[in-house]
């Protein structure tokens, strides 16, 4: 299906649904299930994943012999 | 025609791991993707882990360092801000709501504190990525379009950046600093300037922006409201055609972290153990140590060289300390284009020197020689001075033997002492001491050049 | 799992059954998409090594665990039966994959799902649909369509799946197996690719309340290293499942029985029932107005954080782009996240569903503070067959009991009920914050008098 037919489709979908919760009187937004907050670290030791730059070379589309990732160049510049 | 700037700044905070995942922060120091791991690098299902408790601390301290409020006793959201880019591996930067509001610098408003997650290193003109810098915790500064000129912009993130500095928060490494600027000009649409890097960088791209904006309103064209980047090599601001930057962010709460509350006790206590302002600094400088203003100000510019001074004056007579750190010191570190806390200069080192020269033993031209290698190297000037035998030489005879020598190699110069021109006999004097590898007195070589030469 | 400690059966020889199992079963079925077969020798050769030298076995020891392709294993492929993740190697272990290990179980493969998990019929794979092994030719239901397939044919002893609107109970039913939507926070989502984050957990799937609670006992727990898990005393599952169930209070909404669209399921559900009343039970009857409008907010919350999650399937670090290859069901997420959350349509569409997820929330914990538990059908009606064509919104219409679990935080069991048609039915139990325990109890009493009858 076209990108522009699901689109034309999706906007009745939520036009829908958005129908349907159109009189929910409630003001509070509930974004988390759980009320907790400040979950926080205290800073520590900095860890060196070793074996990690490796595992991600190795599926990244395109890398440079330094290790970079190599993406597009920028378009403004070009 | 009046100009409207406003800056937003960001200033890397100095912990040692990263904001949502404890890979560490050095990312200069070790070669590409290295400081690494799932969560930085945004593999898919990776989830942060919980943010860094210090990071959100420096924060405090530095929204209270520039008069800010601070929010307290309210949720503070981590935001998911939203843009395509290749530095950002997740797709969205994590940017916090205001941590601290209303501040003023110099005058300057400051509107709003964030705490923020640096994105990695792209090269635009390479093309490539480096991810050792995803993560590591910002600061986020935007002031209200105060300032009024290329000049005001440097002069405002001159003091901001000294703020920072003795905040202690901030990396201490040069070029952390990143400003996006926005200016708009009567008569214009705002415009946004990208990719800022250093003062001196704003400072040009706005001069570049003004002359630009002002040459198109004067051929009575349209200034449009866009983003531009900087390039530093040209010195030319140049419009970003990246749509998404231009775009919505949508932003939302990160359903992965939970919003921060921040105690207003909490902040008590962080503002009860904020270290000193530079501003007060330097007050209390001139009346603690009786140094000139100009001396004070100068060794405040930078909070290591404050600290190093303040050593220093506990052994070494205040003025003197001053005078050394100010002129000497400044020259080396000036010549090598560095800052006093990337020194390896210590305190000991300093007075160990100050010592020498004070009793005699060296010669201040060679205290100076000495203090270039002591910023490089944490080396004991006393040491130095056995090694490599460079105390002030006292013996006449070889005083006489270095004169001697001087004016037999230089006649010319002889020639025009006898004939008048009196600087000449500077440039002899530097004869010797280039012989004497700066170990004589260069008052009693004038001396006994002038008692040598007798017109 | 006794077999293998007591040596009757090696962990080596359980693994080479199921392998056998697999390749025979799962051409038909399509459950599995990757498999760990050296992988899974070798660890269970190393089991084997530890129960002959009388060192002690992790709980899970030898038994075939399948891992639904949306949570990280390192090295093997975790697609979410995505072309656009299709090369995309696990580069760490998920914080549940690490307790599976660290407890002994072996991890046999990834399984099959809809796309993204964005689906709960297991058709929209990249890989080809699953086939339903209990009532073949219908869908198996999803999206842990290949975990739940694996596990009713036989092929796996144990699965874990994720549930974001229903994506753990919805096959459970559709494939008459046992499956646990766990409390939001319990077990740990690290290593989890996101569908939508406020929403989703990972949770267990066995053929038996047993199996269910034993592997939920080895993944459930805080984990430091992420914000979301609660800081909770682990309960021994498996341990006080056994316990009978007098007193229990059952909820039942009238609106349960009039939004289920088969009539057939509502008659059995009311038969288990009448089962579990038999066993001590006591019916009460709880009022949930606004379960129909928990359907339209969960959609609405789930494109936009779809939106976000999807956000660095940008193909430049590993995988594709998402927008140039994936279905079309997850670019219809992504589209319409991307709409409803720009600024000028965001307070009518995200900002309400919001707000109507505390008004389901609210009314959901209100309701158990009349019953323990809520009972109801899974699904309001039964699975298609391939073929059938489906509008957007038939199809989130399978998802009308199960995503108020979800938009509460809440957790919820099914267990198996009979059959219509040939096709299984699943008892769902919601059960308060936490209260997993009670709904292996109530799961568990049901499941040992259905077998005691037959
Ligand atoms: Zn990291």
């Amino acid at each position: 299906m076209k990108r522009e037919e699901i689109e034309k489709r999706g906007e009745e979908l939520i036009k829908e649904f958005s129908e349907a919760i159109a009189d929910v009187k409630e003001e509070v937004e509930t974004y988390y299930v759980s009320e907790l907050v400040n979950v926080v670290r205290i800073d520590s030791e900095p860890v060196q994943k070793k074996d990690f730059k490796d595992k991600m070379l190795k599926i990244a589309p395109s890398v440079d012999e330094e290790g970079n990732i190599r993406v597009e160049i920028g378009k403004w510049v070009g | 025609m009046e100009v409207l700037i406003g800056l937003e700044i960001h200033e890397q905070i100095n912990t040692k791991s990263k904001l949502y995942c404890d890979c560490p922060t050095n990312y200069r120091d070790v070669s590409p993707n290295t400081n690494v791991c799932e969560i930085c690098t945004g593999c898919p299902g990776a989830k942060p882990m919980p943010p860094n408790q210090d990071a959100l601390d420096a924060v405090i301290a530095i929204s209270l360092m520039l008069d800010c409020e601070v929010l307290t006793n309210r949720p503070v959201y981590i935001q998911r801000k939203h843009y395509d880019y290749p530095d950002l591996p997740s797709g969205y930067q994590r940017t916090s709501l205001p941590i601290g509001i209303n501040g003023k610098v110099n005058g300057t408003r400051i509107r709003e504190v964030h705490m923020e997650e640096d994105p990695g290193q792209y090269d635009p003109v390479s093309g490539i990525v480096d991810y050792n810098r995803s993560g590591v915790p910002l600061v986020e500064i935007t002031t209200e379009p105060d300032l009024r000129s290329p000049e005001e912009a440097r002069l405002f993130l001159r003091a901001l950046y000294r703020i920072l500095d003795f905040s202690g928060k901030a990396r201490e490494e040069p070029g952390t600093l990143r400003v996006d600027a926005n200016i708009s000009m009567a008569g214009g649409a705002r415009v946004e300037i990208k990719n800022i890097n250093s003062v001196k960088g704003v400072y040009r791209a706005l001069k570049y922006e003004i002359t630009r904006q002002k040459s198109l309103l004067t051929r009575g064209e349209a200034v449009r409201r866009e983003t531009r980047a900087y390039l530093e090599s040209q010195m030319i601001t140049v419009p970003m055609r990246t749509k998404e930057l231009e775009a919505d962010y949508r932003y939302i709460p990160d359903p992965d972290i939970f919003p921060l509350v921040i105690d207003s006790n909490k902040v008590e206590a962080i503002k009860a153990s904020l270290p000193e302002a530079p501003h007060m600094r330097e007050k209390r400088l001139i009346q603690q140590y009786g140094i000139a203003p100009l001396h004070a100000k100068v060794l405040t510019s930078e909070l290591a060289l404050a600290d190093l001074f303040e050593a220093v004056a506990k052994k070494i007579d205040p003025k003197i300390a001053a005078l050394w750190l100010r002129d000497k010191l400044k020259n080396v570190l000036n010549y090598y284009g560095i800052r006093c806390a990337e020194s390896l200069l210590i305190p000991e080192h300093m007075i160990e020197l100050l010592k020498l020269v004070q009793s005699g033993s060296i010669t201040p031209e060679t205290g100076e020689k000495l203090l270039q290698r002591m910023v490089k190297e944490p080396v004991s000037p006393l040491k130095l001075v056995e090694e490599l035998k460079l105390t002030k030489i006292v013996e006449e005879k070889l005083l006489e033997e270095a004169i001697t020598k001087a004016i037999a190699q230089n006649p010319q110069a002889v020639k025009d002492y006898l004939s008048g021109k009196s600087e000449a006999l500077n440039f002899l004097m530097g004869r010797v001491m280039k012989i004497t590898q700066s170990r004589a007195d260069s008052k009693v070589v004038i001396q006994l050049l002038k008692q040598k030469l007798k017109r | 799992m006794e077999q293998i400690k007591s040596r009757k059966l090696t962990a080596i020889e359980n693994t080479e059954a199921a392998l056998a199992r697999i390749k025979n079963l799962n051409p038909k079925i399509n459950a599995f998409i990757e498999l760990n077969e050296k992988g899974a020798l070798d660890t269970a050769k190393w089991i084997d090594e530890k129960i002959k030298q009388g060192k002690k076995v992790g709980k899970l020891a030898g038994l075939i665990v399948a891992v639904k392709s949306n949570i990280n294993v390192t090295g093997l492929h975790i697609t979410c039966a995505s072309k656009t993740l299709e090369d995309y190697v696990g580069t760490f272990d998920a914080a549940v994959v690490q307790r599976i290990k660290s407890e002994d179980g072996i991890i046999i493969g990834m399984t099959n799902m809809d796309e993204f998990a964005a689906g709960s019929s297991g058709e929209t794979s990249a890989w080809g649909p699953t086939d339903n092994p209990s009532a073949l030719g219908h869908i198996p239901g999803g999206s842990s369509s290949g975990s739940a397939a694996a596990v009713a044919v036989g092929i796996c002893d144990l699965a874990i799946g994720s549930d974001t609107g229903g994506s753990i109970r919805n096959p459970a039913s559709h494939c008459g197996i046992v499956g646990l939507k766990p409390t939001y926070g319990l077990v740990p989502r690290h290593g989890l690719i996101d569908l939508a984050m406020s929403l989703d957990q990972i949770g267990p799937m066995a053929r038996d309340v047993y199996g269910c609670a034993l592997l939920l006992e080895v993944i459930a727990g805080y984990n430091p290293r992420e914000c979301t898990t609660l800081k909770v005393d682990l309960k021994d599952f498996t341990k006080k499942v056994g316990a009978d169930i007098k007193g229990l209070k059952i909820g039942i909404a009238p609106q349960y029985e009039e939004v289920t669209v088969d009539k057939k399921i509502y008659q059995k559900i009311e038969r288990a029932i009448e089962i579990l009343k038999d066993l001590g039970a006591r019916v009460v009857q709880v009022n949930l107005p606004n379960l129909k409008r928990a359907l339209p907010a969960y959609y609405l919350i789930n494109y936009v954080e779809f939106f976000s999650a999807t956000r660095r399937f940008d193909g430049r670090r590993y995988g594709k782009r998402i927008e140039d290859v994936c279905g079309e069901e997850v670019l219809r997420r992504i589209l319409l996240g991307s709409y409803i959350s720009q600024k000028e349509y965001r307070g009518k569409y995200y900002h309400k569903a919001i707000k109507t997820r505390s008004v389901i929330k609210h009314e959901t914990l209100e309701a158990f503070k009349q019953a323990d538990v809520l009972i109801s059908p899974t699904v309001p009606k039964l699975p298609h067959k391939f073929g059938a064509k489906l509008t957007p919104f038939e199809m989130y219409g399978y998802d009308l009991f199960t995503v108020p679990t979800n938009l509460s935080g809440i957790c919820a069991g099914v267990v198996p009920v009979g059959k219509i048609d040939g096709i299984p039915i699943g008892l769902q139990i919601q059960g308060k914050p936490l209260d997993e325990l009670t709904i292996f109890k109530i799961m568990e009493a049901y499941e040992k008098s259905t077998r005691e009858l037959s």
